[in-house]
């Protein structure tokens, strides 16, 4: 199978659904097979990209194996700006190799990318 | 086209998204969308279905018992390559 | 030109999803994508005229009218809808087309992406 470029919505915020996970888990496995895979938060998703989160220690990290994700793997994350404004996150507080982008970015990403996966609110 | 449901047959637009379902587009139940397997296996008759296999052992549900092709995320990669146009 | 549908089928008031529906499919202007919008169920009372989250204190759904008109946004909405959701005085000024379940799903395969928010 050639090289595709693939994007992932998310929506829902970390930690109350599962959404997160799945996103990470459907991007390691695509990332895992060659392809250039990209995730783009959406409204609550991004808190997902806080990288003072601490849960409990027998729970997972999400931002942490985000930032992992991107560090080793080449995972994109796009995060919607407006979304960051609305809940407060500012640039600082985001994890490592996370982009603070927009509605331009996601549709420059509907453009190019090979296949778009939405998880829906 | 990939059909993704990720929610029960409580949601509507699921509802919508499964009757649109045309016999040669590839349904993937994830996460909560397992459910219409369990409850409302009349809703996927005739169309093509599969299972993510993780978030359905995780909610209780044995593969053995399962009718439907059951995948891991790197089998629905699979499906993912196989279909360009996406509804989910 | 990717075609690209965005559904919304819950309700303006109870939450965001009308307005960032809208507020999505106008974004993709900004690249080579034609969106278009479609409300299914409770989202079509955003279209009766007396609908407006503005008088709960929530962001108003009236001014995505503004851009519907400056980018000629296609906007549908299910006629099954409508009817079950008592939806009879529509604002004319969101130009949606009434079509039925069937023709609507009919449409589907002309669109590269349907994203359900």
């Amino acid at each position: 199978m050639e090289k595709l470029k693939i994007t992932i919505q998310v929506m829902a915020p970390p930690y109350s659904y599962q959404d997160l996970d799945t996103a990470l888990n459907i991007a390691e496995a695509g990332l895992d097979k060659g392809h250039d895979v990209g995730i783009f938060l959406f409204t609550d998703s991004v808190l997902a990209t806080l990288s003072r989160v601490k849960p409990i220690r027998m729970d997972r990290n999400i931002p942490q194996r985000m930032q992992a994700m991107i560090a080793e793997k080449g995972l994109r994350v796009d995060i919607c700006g407006i979304c960051m404004d609305y809940r407060g996150v500012s640039r600082e507080e985001i994890i490592e190799g996370a982009t603070p982008s927009g509605l331009p970015e996601l549709a420059a990403l509907m453009a190019t990318s090979d296949r778009f996966i939405n998880l829906m609110a | 086209m990939l059909i993704l449901v990720k929610y029960g047959p409580e949601n509507p637009a699921e509802r919508w998204k499964l009757e649109a379902a045309a016999p040669a587009d590839q349904i993937v139940l994830i996460q909560n969308g397992i459910f219409w397997a369990v409850t409302e296996p009349k809703a996927l008759e005739g169309k093509k279905v599969a299972i993510v296999q993780p978030d359905f052992e995780a909610r209780g549900y044995s593969a053995e018992s399962c009718p439907w092709p059951l995948v891991d995320y790197a089998g629905l990669i699979t499906l993912i390559e196989q279909n360009p146009k996406s509804m989910s | 030109m990717k075609k690209v549908l965005f559904v919304i089928y819950q309700a303006p008031g109870g939450s965001v999803w009308p307005n960032e529906g809208f507020r999505t499919a106008f974004g993709m202007y900004a690249d080579e994508v034609e969106p278009e919008v479609l409300l299914i169920d409770q989202a079509a009372i955003t279209l009766a005229k007396e609908t407006e989250p503005q008088k709960l204190g929530l962001l108003s759904i009236k001014m995505v009218q503004k851009y519907i008109g400056k980018y000629d946004t296609k906007v549908l909405v299910e006629k099954e809808s409508l009817d079950k959701f008592h939806v009879t005085n529509m604002d004319e000024a969101y130009r949606a087309e009434v079509l039925s379940r069937a023709e609507l799903q009919a449409r589907l395969p002309q669109y590269d992406h349907v994203v359900f928010m």
